[in-house]
């Protein structure tokens, strides 16, 4: 037990240092780009604050100090949780945050649950099956390398112009979910179904599926009770990195359904050299990535227990 | 129920041809009788095994004047009619429990999947019957043990785990592939009786193998097979004792039991030993956290131009003790003088690998899968260049080494995965003995390999070791080999030395009881 714990503390501390790591980065980002940071917090080269202002924000982020203190004070900050101001939204960043990550989480969440249903359909009953395999194989071939956007264009044009199917845009309901959660998942699915189908195809080659088709098991049931448990470890690990995949790929397939987000969000404030509104977005990301890791290591462990407790 | 097999041939199709992997094998099979196949790898033994319960695969070609088991013609079964066959009226065991059970599986699962798979009793009553199962093969504690994975499991514990599954219906037939390669003497000798008692409860078994002794203590009935050709079958005494053919009698030859023990004379004892381990201890913390001791004061000697095995079960210390004089794994304790220097200290501060570098060139090793050692990216000819590393060109060099393990020239262009595994294992000891070495860590250089070529290879290292004068820490699982081999032998239980000495003395008259355990188990399973 004590073991167990030590190695969830590691990962903790793991995960804060990425976080800090991210936060040095923004920092970073901020200092090392041309121009006063004062201008890019107060809305950048085009927004004419007054000396006044100039002055308040200087004294307010502690510019006037130096940059070590400066990324002390900084980091501080955002332990706190205070993310500062967003000027183009003209609130407070932890607000703008809270009112476009859940579009933006439900959109990641659906595409990666639609992306491993498309895989396992893709894969589970068509590995080792001759002709069948070798077309489902062509076509995750082909998903995976479908760009987000384009396909998002394409079933925006066809399922909601031309046969008005469902909503060319918005955040309203399921049916809205439905297109983007589609331009992001197939692409998604084709990489999981290519990945699966390899460990599906090494698992079913194993003795042990030999000894289980001994017993009197049916292929069905060969496939679904043991090579398929084998063939998940690495999409798993795979999907960590989808998770972060996704928020990038979200950019696009949220600004061309017009759908609320992170994404969106993300776009215009580097749009409009929002620094604080592009920090807090960042940081929030990386959390959600360290997040989706944990998860996946939690995962992995109860599908293969025998990884419990041999990694520090 | 009664097993009967009439010219059964089985082949492949392949771009250049048809492969033929058995032709015209005919046996029959009855309750409390075994059979046994017998053969290299590349035989067609296991095709033969699958054919018979229709799992040869989809791309096989399945011929037979008669394949039938208690009247029912096999031939032209459905699947779900074979489905209904296997593991109700003929149960498969494989070689290697670690992985013929599902790996991320508790065992007992595996084994109630044999009776749930035919729709046998409840939940409950299932559970029940795996508890009375693995109590019938001898597993202490099974409501423990139905709840671990195999990998949780010693070896001879998860091989009777995996006969369990396969007995779970009681079939009246059993089909055992190669059911002890991977296991201990002592294991081994465990399995043999199991299955012992299983036939004298009246089981048929088919039994499939490349151990002769294995193979003489259990069969009524023996069938060589070449090439996937019967080349003699019939009675196993007449068979084992009275061959006619040239391959069976080849087959009996190269059983290291049969070939004269080492002559060892008093060589090399009177120099300075080449290597000398002290007081080697180490301790290494396990999955749970606990710090266990893997080895504790083990100390030997060795000198030029002998051998010393190494022998023990699976997990006493071999490998770690091999990983130590290699200078690979740093030990807690103790030191390792060789050459006169000193090679390995214990503890935090161990020597500096560029003391070692010097040395390096005189020590070298041999692995029991030497595919795994070579980059498959390169050609032998790269290998042994690398090995030989020193500037300008090898091609003399290596033609040299190459005539010097007996391999043709031509082979130098070829990469390792398109080579047997005889060939495999002499590229490696090309690269071994390319430096000239003084000492060379055999670990188990020959388990891999079928008995003929296993014969070879043992000839080649003797001959060698004449030629250089190297010394050989030679490990060992199989007392046969180590008999042949070596001038002394140490053995290992449990991390310590408990028995050292010459192996003429220890092999005849061990006074351990450990020691006299491992003997006893090898006497069983030798075909004298």
């Amino acid at each position: 037990m004590t073991h167990l714990l030590h190695r969830a503390a590691w990962r903790l501390l793991g995960g804060l240092l990425v976080l800090l790591a991210a936060a040095s980065l923004t920092f970073a980002a901020l200092h090392l780009t041309p121009g006063d940071p004062v201008t890019a917090i107060l809305g950048g080269a085009s927004a004419n604050p007054t000396p006044e202002a100039i002055a308040a924000a200087r004294h307010e982020y502690g510019l006037d100090r130096p940059l070590a203190v400066q990324y002390g004070l900084y980091i501080a900050r955002i332990a706190r949780g205070d993310l500062g101001q967003s000027f183009s939204q003209h609130m407070p960043v932890i607000a703008v945050l809270r009112a476009q990550a859940p579009p933006t989480l439900a959109l990641m969440a659906s595409s990666l649950v639609v992306a491993w249903l498309l895989a396992l359909l893709s894969v589970v009953p068509t590995a080792r099956r001759g002709t069948v395999g070798a077309i489902a194989s062509t076509l995750e071939t082909i998903g995976a390398g479908l760009p987000q956007f384009w396909l998002g264009i394409l079933l925006l044009w066809g399922l909601a112009f031309e046969w008005r199917l469902l909503p060319p845009a918005g955040n309203h309901g399921v049916p809205a979910l439905v297109l983007p959660t589609l331009s992001l998942a197939i692409p998604l699915a084709g990489f999981i179904a290519q990945v699966m189908r390899e460990s599906f195809d090494l698992a079913l080659d194993q003795p042990f599926i030999l000894t289980a088709r001994a017993r009197g098991l049916g292929d069905g049931a060969v496939r679904l009770r043991h090579a398929l448990r084998h063939a998940l470890l690495p999409c798993i690990s795979l999907s960590t990195w989808a998770v972060g995949a996704l928020v990038g790929n979200a950019v696009a397939i949220e600004i061309i359904f017009s759908r609320q987000g992170l994404g969106r969000e993300l776009f215009l404030s580097v749009a409009t050299h929002d620094m604080p509104l592009v920090s807090g977005i960042v940081l929030f990301i990386a959390l959600t990535y360290i997040l989706a890791g944990l998860a996946a290591d939690t995962l992995i462990a109860l599908v293969d227990p025998r990884l419990k407790g041999t990694r520090p | 129920m009664i097993l009967e097999v009439e010219n059964l041939s089985v082949s492949f199709p392949t771009p250049t041809g048809e492969h033929v992997a058995v032709q015209d094998l005919s046996f029959t099979l009855q309750p409390g009788r075994v059979v046994a196949l017998v053969g290299e790898s590349g035989s067609g033994k296991s095709v033969t095994a699958r054919s018979l319960i229709g799992l040869a695969g989809p791309r096989a070609c399945v011929s037979a004047r008669r394949l039938s088991l208690g009247g029912q013609d096999l031939r032209t079964l459905s699947s779900r009619d074979w489905r209904a066959l296997r593991g109700r009226h003929i149960g498969m065991v494989l070689q290697d429990a670690l992985v013929a059970l599902d790996p991320l599986r508790p065992v007992g699962r595996e084994i109630a999947e044999s009776l749930s798979a035919h729709k046998w009793g409840t939940r409950a009553g299932r559970n029940e019957r795996v508890h009375n199962l693995l109590e019938q093969v001898g597993i202490p504690d099974p409501v423990l043990r139905a709840r671990q994975r195999p990998d949780e499991l010693s070896g001879g514990l998860r091989q009777r785990a995996l006969i369990a599954s396969a007995i779970a219906l009681s079939p009246p037939l059993l089909i055992a592939d190669e059911p002890t390669t991977a296991l201990d003497p002592s294991v081994q000798a465990q399995i043999l009786r199991l299955l012992g008692r299983l036939r004298d409860n009246g089981t048929g078994l088919l039994l499939i193998s490349h151990d002769l002794g294995f193979v003489a203590r259990l069969a009524d009935h023996v069938i060589v097979l070449h090439h996937g050709a019967v080349v003699e079958q019939g009675a196993t005494a007449q068979v084992l004792g009275r061959p006619v053919h040239a391959y069976t009698r080849t087959l009996l030859d190269a059983d290291p039991v049969r070939h004269p023990p080492r002559a060892t004379a008093q060589h090399g004892t009177e120099t300075a030993p080449l290597l000398t381990a002290r007081d080697l201890s180490l301790n290494r913390r396990g999955p749970d956290g606990v710090a266990r001791r893997i080895l504790s004061d083990v100390g030997f000697s060795l000198h030029p131009g002998r051998t010393l095995g190494l022998i023990g079960e699976s997990g006493s210390g071999k490998t770690t003790t091999a990983r130590i004089v290699m200078g690979l794994t740093q030990p807690d304790a103790g030191e390792v003088i060789f050459m006169g220097e000193r090679w390995v200290r214990g503890g935090r501060q161990g020597v500096p690998e560029g003391d070692r570098r010097p040395r390096r060139r005189a020590i070298a090793m041999i692995y029991q899968d030497p595919l795994g050692s070579f980059d498959p990216r390169w050609t032998v000819r790269e290998i042994l260049a690398d090995a030989l590393s020193v500037a300008g060109n090898h091609d003399h060099a290596i033609a040299t080494l190459l005539d010097r393990v007996r391999l043709p020239a031509s082979i130098a262009a070829r990469r390792p995965a398109s080579l047997s595994g005889g060939q495999r294992q002499r590229v490696a000891i090309a690269r071994a003995v390319a430096v000239r070495p003084a000492l060379i860590v055999c670990d188990e250089p020959v388990s891999a390999l079928d008995v003929s070529v296993q014969a070879q290879v043992l000839d080649l290292l003797e001959e060698l070791q004449r030629e250089l004068n190297m010394a050989y820490l030679f490990i060992s699982h199989d007392l046969g080999v180590i008999r042949r081999m070596c001038d002394d032998v140490l053995v290992m239980q449990s991390g310590r030395i408990v028995e050292a000495g010459p192996a003429a003395e220890i092999l005849t008259a061990p006074r351990h009881t450990f020691t006299r355990t491992l003997l006893d188990a090898a006497q069983d399973l030798s075909a004298a």
